[in-house]
């Protein structure tokens, strides 16, 4: 799940899902980005460490130091035991 | 301030700053508690189990029948009760077994020319005829030889191992289960499973390919970058935990992945072969093709112990290879070959390095086969008498324990089930199986389901 390609390729896909909505500022992308994985909206704990993570002003699919900050959270969303089991 | 008593409670008071906290723990924090019930001075402190699954054929390697060439193609004799087998082949004649046998070492046991090798260490080994289980078909059969019981659900003998004592490396998991193929064993992954228990306790399959032993281990992101992901996670998979604290697979999901990130650093260089001698290899048969496969696991099994993991698996012929209805001699002939020579490598290697005293060694299937013939030149399955053996760990090695009828049907004389065997384990391990527990939903759950006893020959007493 972390470190195998397939769930990378999917974490950039989702990125690019994101970045169709250029319109949304980054607190609203987080929001659809929970809301995508989740089925619900982030707590206000949560999108301020989300946004922490991100950086609040980076760019859907910019790059800084080699990493591109929106796929690795959805990588992590993927990877959350939320989006992985069912209640 | 109260006493910070988890890392529940830890992470609740720290708030922010999370991530550098959570790294901590990733660092410093152990990952099993033992329920440290040890009940008296253990002989063994690790176990190899060498599963041939799909049930080999005691009639041909430690259980000698003369009466079986004797009585060669005519019916089972009346004095035999009628056995019901998993195929339902009835009234079929008795096989003869065209293996050459030998009496080995000062005790004299006998072994079959199928395992020359192993064959040198009779006198370490202690050689038990008269086992029995209730798994009639493969799926039982495996589930009960690790389960204790052969209907699905209950922890592996592994788990349990686990719990009662711990790791005693921090960086590798506690039970470790290898397959000397691709394929899966019959019942899969659910033959290491934690069953009732915490999931932390369940047995990891170390499978991978030549570059990377341990499948999707290593990170394609720089340690850092990694690290940031991972207390991100961990945040919110513990947050979602902490809600569902019923549920310890989620527990368990989130140990996982910080054993994940230790072993990262301390997996390579357990299942690195390269810093073996070739003479090393030689002895476990990696040189050779048919026991290459084979040999590695044995090898890696002892890398393993000698790092501190508990309990290997070892399946041998994963996916019911040893299963023979038809064809047993050629069926055995070359499972025995790439078996034989890695095994008894392992117990040279674990001797000269001093470990096998520590090191239970178990060989042995789910279940024996038939003096009766099927198909024609195969046996069936045996539940009612088949043989294991035992080496190192505080067994009396150069010993018989029990005995089959004179043709290896039913076990007679001091019968041994599963459930015997798994306490026998347990107690070579420092653990009594009535004394250990685990309370599941307020009913105190037992390795062996309340039955099963020690049996102190073992240990020639």
């Amino acid at each position: 799940m972390v470190n195998g390609s397939f769930s990378r390729m999917r974490a950039e896909a989702f990125a690019q899902r994101l970045a169709e909505e250029s319109n949304l500022d980054p607190y609203a992308l987080v929001n659809l980005a929970v809301r995508l994985a989740w089925g619900r909206l982030p707590t206000k704990a949560e999108r301020k460490l989300a946004i922490e993570y991100i950086g609040s002003d980076v760019q859907v699919g910019s790059k800084s130091d080699g990493r591109d900050r929106w796929v690795d959270f959805c990588h992590v969303l993927l990877n959350s035991s939320e989006f992985i089991y069912v209640d | 301030m109260q006493p910070i008593s988890s890392r529940r409670d830890f992470l609740q008071r720290s708030g922010v700053g999370f991530g550098a906290v959570a790294l901590q723990w990733l660092f410093n924090q152990p990952t099993t508690h033992a329920a440290q019930v040890a009940s008296h001075a253990p002989r063994a402190k690790n176990v190899i189990w060498l599963f041939m699954e799909g049930g080999p054929s005691h009639l041909g390697l430690v259980d000698p029948k003369p009466l079986l060439n004797q009585l060669a193609g005519k019916p089972l004799p009346a004095s035999f009760k009628e056995p019901i087998t998993a195929m339902g082949e009835k009234g079929s004649p008795i096989l003869a077994s065209p293996r050459k046998w030998k009496q080995h070492g000062e005790s004299g046991l006998w072994a079959s020319d199928w395992m020359p090798h192993i064959a040198q260490h009779m006198d370490d080994i202690a050689v038990i005829h008269s086992c029995w289980t209730n798994g009639i078909n493969h799926s039982g059969g495996v589930c009960q030889m690790n389960t204790c019981i052969d209907v699905a659900g209950r922890p592996s003998l592994g788990a349990w191992v686990s719990y009662g004592l711990g790791t005693e490396n921090e960086d590798l998991p506690a039970f470790v289960v290898l397959c000397d193929n691709s394929r899966q064993p019959v019942n899969g992954v659910r033959n290491w499973s934690a069953g009732f228990m915490p999931a932390s306790y369940q047995g990891v399959r170390f499978g991978g390919s030549q570059s990377e032993p341990i499948a999707n281990l290593k990170s394609p992101d720089g340690p850092r970058r990694q690290s940031d992901k991972l207390d991100l996670l961990q945040f919110f998979n513990q947050q979602h935990a902490d809600s569902r604290p019923q549920q310890s697979e989620l527990e368990a999901r989130i140990r996982s992945y910080e054993l994940a990130f230790r072993m990262q650093s301390e997996a390579p260089h357990a299942v690195d072969l390269a810093s073996e001698s070739k003479e090393t290899e030689r002895l476990y048969g990696m040189d050779r093709e048919e026991t290459s496969a084979f040999g590695k696991n044995c090898l890696l099994a002892r890398r393993l112990v000698e790092r501190g993991v508990r309990f290997v698996q070892l399946y041998h012929g994963t996916g019911s290879k040893w299963d023979s209805h038809s064809a047993i001699e050629e069926n055995h002939s070359r499972l025995c070959r790439s078996m034989d020579l890695p095994v008894a490598g392992l117990l040279t290697d674990l001797k000269q390095r001093g470990l096998l005293e520590d090191t239970l060694v178990v060989w042995g299937g789910e279940f024996g086969r038939t003096p009766m013939s099927e198909k024609g030149n195969g046996r069936d399955h045996n539940p009612t008498g088949f043989s294991i053996w035992m080496a190192g760990g505080g067994v009396q090695g150069g010993q018989t324990i029990g005995a089959t009828d004179d043709l290896g049907l039913y076990a007679v004389e001091d019968r041994m089930h599963v459930r015997d065997i798994h306490a026998s384990i347990l107690w070579l391990l420092g653990l009594n199986n009535l004394e250990l527990t685990y309370d599941h939903k307020g009913r105190p759950e037992r390795p062996t389901i309340n039955e099963g006893g020690f049996n102190k020959k073992i240990i020639g007493a």
